[in-house]
C-alpha cells in the first residue's frame, strides 16, 4: 500500500487539530477568578491553530505543487512491527496488573519466539536478565516497581 | 574563581571518575550496536542516575554516555559499513575501505585520537566561554526567557528533514501534549475528558521512553524479525595501529573540523548529523590527497570523528548558558537537567555556580579517559557488535517499562507510554521526526510559565516581546537560524546525493571487473 505521506499527515491532523479545537471551551474551564494573567486557553488555541495551518501547507502541498513523499506500507515487513507493539503492550498490562516479574516471566519469552529464537539457553538468559533488573532497581536504586497484588 | 574550583573538585572523586568510566563503556556499546542510539543510551541510563546523591553527577554520567557513544559509533562505522549513530555516518565513507585493506586498527585509533583531540578542544571551549556568555546574559526576564524558548525551538527546523511543515506540527504536538492535564498558574485542568488518566498530564521521561527507545527497539526488532537475524560482514581487528608520521599528518584535518564542528555546535539545531558532513567536505577541499577521500583516506576517518565529538562539548554552551538545547541528544538532556532539579539558563552559573562548572569539568575529564578507556576496552567493545539482537530487545523494554514507572511511581503514566508508543509508530510511517515533538514537550513549561508571567508584568501586551531591544535581537536571531537551517540542509542532502552516486559508480566500476 503506498501511503501520500503529506496528504495523510496534512488531513489527518487537520481533522485532529478542528476537533480539538471545538473541544476547548468544554475541556478548559475560564477560572472563576481573574487574576490578571492569560487565558489557560490562549496556549492550546495557538497550538492547535498552527497545527491547523501547517495541516493546510502539506495539504496544498501535496494537491496542488504535487510534492509528496510516498512511503510503501508493505503489510508483510510492517507485521513484525505491530505484533512488537503488541507485545511490549501487554508486557506494560501484565506488569501493571500482576508486577514486574510476572511480565519478564510470561512476556518476553512470547516475544523471544515472535524474533524466531528457539534455543532454550536465550530463554533463560532473558528471564534471568529481566529478574536482574527487577533487583537492580529494587535493592541497588532503591526504587520500587509494581508486585503481585499492587 | 572558587567556584570553578569546586567545580573541578566535585567532579575529583573516585566515585564520579568510576561512573565517568562506566558511563562511557555504556556509551561506546550502544554507540557501536546499530539500531541503538546514545539518545537511547541517555534514556535507559537517565532513570538510574535518580539515585545519584548529586545531580552533577547524574549529568556528567549521561553526558560521559553521549561521549563514548559518538566514539562507538565509529567502530561499527569502521567494522561493518554501518553507523552505530547517525553522526558517524561520514566515518565509513573512510573508515569501511580502510577495514577492507585489513587496516582496521589503523582506522580505529585514528578515530580514538580524532574524538579525543576533538571533544577535548571543544569542552576547553565550553570552559572558556560559558561563563563569560552567562554573565552577558545575567539579566534577562520573563520577556527574554520567552523569545529564548522560541529560538530553542528553532532547533526544529534543523531536525525537521525535508519538510519543515512536519516538523512544526511535530514541535506543536509536542507543545500540546504538554499542556494536557493542570494548568499550573489557574489550577484549571485541559484535556482531562474527566478521567484521573490524563489528570495528572505525561511528564518527559515516559515520553522519551515511547517516543525514542521503545519505538527503536520496535522497529530493530522488526527488521531483526524481518532478515532472519542475520549480520553483515564484519571485518577482523588486526595489529597494525596508527604510526607517529600518519598521526602527525592527520593534525590538520583534525584542527580544521575541531574549528568548524565547534563553532556548529554552539548554534542550536545543526547537531553532529550535519556537522560531520560539513568538516568532512571542507577537510577534502583543503587536503593534499582529496583524491583518497572516499577510498580509505586516515584524513577523511580524522575529520568525521573530530567533528562528532566536538559537538559533545559546543553543544552544552547554548544549553548551560541559555537554556536551548544544541542538537538532539541535549534536547534530551534538557529534560536530564529538569528532571533533577537542575535549571539552565542564564542564573545557572549564579545560582547552580558549582554544579555548571562540574558538568563542564565533566565532560573535559570524560573526554581525556575516553582515550584510554578507548584504547583498552576497543577491542571488547567491538565484540558487541555481534551479539544477537534478540539478547538485548527483550531487555531493554524491561529497562524501559521499569525506568518509566520509576520516575513518578505512577500507573496512569506506564498506560500513557503505552499509547504513546503507539501514536509513535503512526507517525514513523507518516515520515514525521519524534525529535520536534520532545523538544516541543520539553521546552513547553519554560515557553508558558514565561509568556504568562511576561503577560501578568506587561498588561497582556503581546508585542513586548518585539518591544524590548534583546528580545527582539532574539526574536529576528531565530528567523536567521531558520532560514539558514534550511540553507544548511538542502547541502548537506546534496553532499549525501553527492556521495551516494560516487558510492554506487565505485560499485558499478567493481563489478565490471
Amino acid at each position: 500500500m503506498k501511503i501520500r505521506t503529506n496528504l495523510i499527515s496534512g488531513v489527518l491532523f487537520g481533522i485532529l487539530s478542528i476537533i480539538f479545537i471545538t473541544l476547548v471551551p468544554s475541556q478548559i474551564a475560564v477560572p472563576a477568578y481573574d487574576n490578571g494573567g492569560p487565558s489557560p486557553r490562549i496556549i492550546p488555541y495557538l497550538v492547535l491553530s498552527g497545527i491547523l495551518l501547517c495541516s493546510i501547507g502539506l495539504i496544498i502541498q501535496s494537491v496542488i505543487f504535487k510534492k509528496d513523499k510516498v512511503v510503501v506500507y508493505d503489510i508483510k515487513i510492517e507485521k513484525a512491527s505491530l505484533i512488537m507493539i503488541g507485545l511490549i503492550i501487554l508486557f506494560g498490562v501484565v506488569m501493571l496488573n500482576f508486577g514486574f516479574i510476572i511480565g519478564v516471566i510470561v512476556v518476553l519469552p512470547m516475544m523471544l519466539f515472535a524474533l524466531g529464537e528457539k534455543k532454550a539457553f536465550i530463554y533463560i538468559f532473558t528471564i534471568f536478565g529481566g529478574i536482574g533488573v527487577y533487583y537492580l532497581f529494587i535493592e541497588v536504586f532503591n526504587i520500587s516497581l509494581p508486585v503481585i497484588g499492587g | 574563581m572558587d567556584i570553578i574550583f569546586e567545580g573541578l573538585m566535585e567532579v575529583l572523586t573516585l566515585y564520579n571518575l568510576v561512573v565517568i568510566v562506566l558511563s562511557i563503556i555504556l556509551g561506546m556499546i550502544v554507540g557501536c550496536i546499530p539500531g541503538l542510539t546514545v539518545t537511547l543510551g541517555i534514556i535507559l541510563l537517565l532513570p538510574l542516575t535518580y539515585s545519584f546523591t548529586s545531580p552533577s553527577t547524574a549529568i556528567i554520567a549521561l553526558l560521559s554516555v553521549y561521549v563514548g557513544g559518538m566514539y562507538g559509533g565509529s567502530i561499527s562505522a569502521i567494522l561493518l559499513n554501518t553507523p552505530g549513530t547517525n553522526a558517524a555516518i561520514a566515518t565509513t565513507f573512510d573508515g569501511y575501505p580502510l577495514a577492507k585493506k585489513g587496516k582496521v586498527k589503523k582506522a580505529l585509533d585514528v578515530s580514538l585520537f580524532a574524538s579525543v583531540v576533538g571533544g577535548v578542544i571543544a569542552a576547553l571551549v565550553l570552559l572558556f566561554t560559558s561563563g563569560l556568555i552567562s554573565n552577558m546574559v545575567s539579566n534577562f526576564t520573563s520577556t527574554e526567557y520567552f523569545s529564548l524558548a522560541i529560538l530553542g525551538l528553532s532547533l526544529i527546523a534543523g531536525v525537521s528533514g525535508d519538510n519543515i511543515f512536519k516538523g512544526i506540527i511535530g514541535g506543536l504536538l509536542g507543545l500540546f501534549m504538554s499542556v494536557i492535564g493542570l494548568d499550573y498558574v489557574t489550577g484549571v485542568s485541559r484535556f482531562s475528558f474527566n478521567t484521573m488518566l490524563f489528570y495528572e498530564g505525561l511528564s518527559i521521561m515516559p515520553a522519551m521512553i515511547a517516543f525514542i527507545a521503545l519505538t527503536q527497539v520496535m522497529i530493530k526488532s522488526r527488521d531483526f524479525i524481518n532478515t532472519k537475524g542475520q549480520l553483515g560482514d564484519i571485518s577482523k581487528i588486526d595489529k597494525e595501529g596508527m604510526t607517529r608520521s600518519e598521526r602527525k599528518s592527520i593534525m590538520p584535518a583534525i584542527f580544521r573540523s575541531t574549528a568548524i564542528a565547534s563553532l556548529i555546535g554552539t548554534m542550536p539545531g545543526v547537531g553532529g548529523g550535519v556537522a560531520q558532513f560539513l568538516c568532512y567536505n571542507e577537510v577534502k577541499r583543503a587536503s593534499k590527497h582529496p583524491e583518497m577521500f572516499g577510498k580509505g583516506s586516515l584524513e577523511g576517518v580524522a575529520a568525521a570523528e573530530a567533528s562528532n565529538n566536538a559537538i559533545v562539548g559546543t553543544a552544552m554552551i547554548p544549553l548551560l548558558t541559555l537554556g536551548i538545547p544544541g542538537d538532539g541528544v541535549t534536547a534530551i538532556l534538557l529534560g536530564a537537567f529538569i528532571l533533577h532539579g537542575i535549571i539552565p539558563g542564564p542564573t545557572m552559573f549564579t545560582k547552580q555556580g558549582v554544579t555548571a562548572y562540574a558538568i563542564i569539568f565533566g565532560v573535559l575529564i570524560a573526554n581525556l579517559l575516553l582515550y584510554f578507556i578507548g584504547k583498552v576496552f576497543t577491542r571488547q567493545v567491538a565484540k558487541i557488535v555481534q551479539v544477537r539482537y534478540s539478547y538485548l530487545g527483550p531487555l531493554i523494554i524491561t529497562f524501559c517499562f521499569a525506568g518509566a514507572f520509576a520516575a513518578n511511581g505512577s500507573y496512569y503514566e506506564v498506560i500513557l507510554m503505552m499509547g504513546v508508543l503507539a501514536i509513535s509508530y503512526v507517525l514513523m510511517i507518516l515520515d514525521i521526526s519524534v525529535i520536534p515533538i520532545m523538544l516541543g514537550m520539553i521546552l513547553a513549561p519554560i515557553l508558558e510559565q514565561n509568556f504568562v508571567n511576561s503577560m501578568l508584568i506587561y498588561d497582556g501586551d503581546l508585542l513586548i516581546f518585539f518591544k524590548k531591544p534583546i528580545s527582539l535581537v532574539i526574536l529576528v536571531l531565530t528567523g536567521v537560524l531558520v532560514y539558514s537551517f534550511t540553507k544548511v540542509n538542502k547541502r548537506v542532502d546534496a553532499l549525501n546525493k553527492e556521495h551516494d552516486e560516487h558510492l554506487e559508480f565505485t560499485e558499478d566500476v567493481a563489478e565490471t571487473f
